[in-house]
């Protein structure tokens, strides 16, 4: 089976991955061959325009920047709770 | 008693749209089908293949690239659900957006939002029946509220028309 990719040709970014060509194009789309749609570990990268092994150091380096996001979230509230801030109830 | 009966006298008033559109509605909703003796709840991707991976977009609240569920359905069907399972870990808002029409033209069918995170068994959503045409090939997209690509895996669950019948 062949497999393609409507890239946003100045972004590389994927809009649609598909088993079938189209007709007609979105204004600044690009059809990109590929051996196959992204899969489990997989990952569409914008750079090469190429489907791409989501390594698990990648993964990883995602949970981690998500998990910091949430300690700064919680490190903001309890800065607020420290100051004094009482929750404001509705009126 | 005059006025009661007055009442309940039958209307020879045509009625509104509106009215017809209620009585419509009733009508659909006394009529529930069912899958017949003998077929079967099917899933997209077919089994026993793994749950397709989708990916959400890197940016916030804006969709990842649709995937392919199916490149023409071989009959008329109703999309019922679907399954999704996140491969992140924390608790994101998430909408999955099902798709029908060409590459980069898909028409959004259903969007549903849910909370979903990492957890085994991931989640099955059944939804508004969405009536798709033979042939038609269906996609399927996610967004989430993070700001970076975060992967996962969906299944669409549907019946072919021909599959169902009145209770």
């Amino acid at each position: 089976m062949t497999w393609i990719a409507v890239v946003r040709e100045q972004t590389g970014e994927a809009v649609s991955f598909a088993s079938i060509a189209p007709d007609t194009l979105p204004a600044g789309c690009v059809v990109v061959p590929i051996d196959h749609q992204t899969g489990t570990g997989e990952r569409w990268d914008p750079a090469t325009r190429a489907v791409v092994a989501h390594t698990a150091a990648e993964q990883i380096a995602e949970l981690e920047s998500q998990r910091d996001a949430i300690e700064d979230r919680m490190v903001a509230l309890g800065a607020r709770v420290v100051q004094g801030e009482r929750p404001t109830r509705p009126a | 008693m005059a006025g009661l009966a007055a009442s309940l006298a039958v209307s020879t008033t045509p009625i509104t749209d509106a009215a017809q559109d209620v009585l419509d509605a009733i009508a659909t909703l006394g009529s529930q089908k069912r899958i017949k003796a003998g077929a079967a709840l099917l899933t997209y991707p077919a089994h026993p293949s793994v749950p397709q991976s989708v990916q959400s977009s890197a940016s916030a609240n804006a969709f990842g690239a649709y995937v392919e569920m199916v490149a023409a359905t071989a009959a008329e069907i109703v999309i019922v659900g679907i399954a999704y399972r996140r491969n992140v870990g924390s608790v994101n808002a998430v909408t999955v957006r099902i798709g029908q029409g060409a590459p980069a033209s898909e028409v959004t069918r259903a969007d549903i939002w849910l909370h979903a995170t990492n957890s085994n068994d991931g989640v099955v959503i059944p939804i508004p029946w969405t009536v798709v045409a033979a042939g038609a090939r269906v996609a399927v997209q996610v967004s989430d509220d993070q700001a970076s690509a975060n992967t996962g895996t969906v299944a669409l669950l549907y019946v072919p028309t021909a599959d169902l019948e009145a209770f």
